[in-house]
């Protein structure tokens, strides 16, 4: 395969003044086929506020177990445990991202009046997110991705530093459930080069 | 043969800046700035570099000349926030990154126009390199 510098991309954040770049919606049992398949099915996700500077991590692991020979010598690896999860840290503080990171049933807003802001109410405690379809949106000019959790949960326990230098964020990390068909994590791509 | 050549950074802010409806000027800066102020000028600085195959780092001094010193300032910073308003867009036709401000407005008086006030910042771009055929 030839060299290619059009095809090393750089993953930019895919957000505009309205929309950020992590998104969320019900769990997708229907799983995209590619990545137009994959934009329709987000089209009504919810989308986050801004995300710190960081960016977004995703990573996978596996574990296995050997099956050694009488002499110990490896002839097979099994497959013990796949772990998927998408970690990334909310910098903007509203009602959709305290969802995004506590969960919907853990957050009550009280709209603003003549004599409050707009207020909310964040609980903390013995629970897990609930189960949520996630998609990280990115692009690099033309060309477009989006990583598709179909089935995922927020797993991690809370980290927030609250410091007058730095903005009040919210780290959180999806962790990927199976999707019903084996897999847990999806990325689409789109290269963005239109061909006649 | 195909390279990747960085873009010109300061053509390329400089066009930001008049698409944003700022005055600019290309250096050198001229003698007489003129009457119709504020009016801005970009310096590409030393320093920067390619952090990868296609992505360019760079470090810009951005100049404004007003009236008054707070004219200067507002101004500078006018130029700075259209300037963080380019990442996640393009600058030069390329896709630009990362806009980092690593000086905020300041007074900068320039021995070379006495009578008027200057403010600069300073800023660090990630922009894509242009993929050219050679």
């Amino acid at each position: 395969m030839a060299t290619d510098a059009k095809k090393v991309f750089i993953g930019l954040a895919d957000q505009s003044s309205t929309t950020g770049a992590l998104a969320r919606g019900d769990v997708l049992t229907t799983i995209p086929a590619d990545f137009t398949a994959a934009q329709t099915a987000i089209a009504s996700f919810t989308m986050s506020g801004y995300i710190s500077e960081d960016g977004a991590s995703l990573s996978t692991s596996v574990s296995t177990t050997d099956i050694r020979e009488w002499n110990r010598a490896a002839v097979r690896r099994l497959l013990e445990e796949f772990d998927g999860t998408i970690t990334l840290t909310l910098i903007q503080l509203d009602e959709e991202s305290a969802i995004q990171c506590f969960g919907k049933d853990n957050v009550t807003k009280v709209a603003a009046n003549t004599t409050h802001g707009e207020q909310l109410h964040i609980k903390l405690g013995a629970h897990l997110g609930e189960q949520q379809a996630w998609a990280l949106r990115m692009k690099d000019g033309d060309a477009k991705f989006i990583v598709l959790v179909p089935n995922g949960q927020v797993t991690s326990g809370v980290d927030i530093t609250f410091a007058a230098n730095s903005a009040i964020n919210l780290p959180i990390t999806i962790s990927a459930n199976d999707d019903g068909t084996g897999e847990s994590i999806h990325i689409y791509t789109d290269d963005g080069v239109i061909s006649a | 043969m195909q390279v990747n050549v960085p873009i010109d950074i300061a053509d390329a802010i400089q066009q930001a800046l008049y698409e944003a409806g700022m005055r600019v000027s290309a250096r050198p800066v001229p003698r007489s700035l003129g009457d119709d102020l504020p009016v801005t000028v970009v310096e590409a600085l030393p320093g920067g570099g390619r952090t990868d195959v296609v992505l360019d780092r760079f470090a810009v001094r951005v100049y404004t000349w007003a009236e008054t010193p707070e004219e200067a300032i507002a101004a500078s910073s006018d130029a700075m926030a259209v300037l963080v308003a380019c990442q996640g867009g393009t600058l030069g036709g390329m896709p630009c990154y990362r806009v980092t401000p690593s000086a905020l407005p300041y007074d900068a008086h320039d021995p070379q126009h006495p009578d008027l006030a200057r403010a600069c910042f300073t800023a660090h771009l990630y922009v894509r390199a242009k993929t050219i055929d050679r």
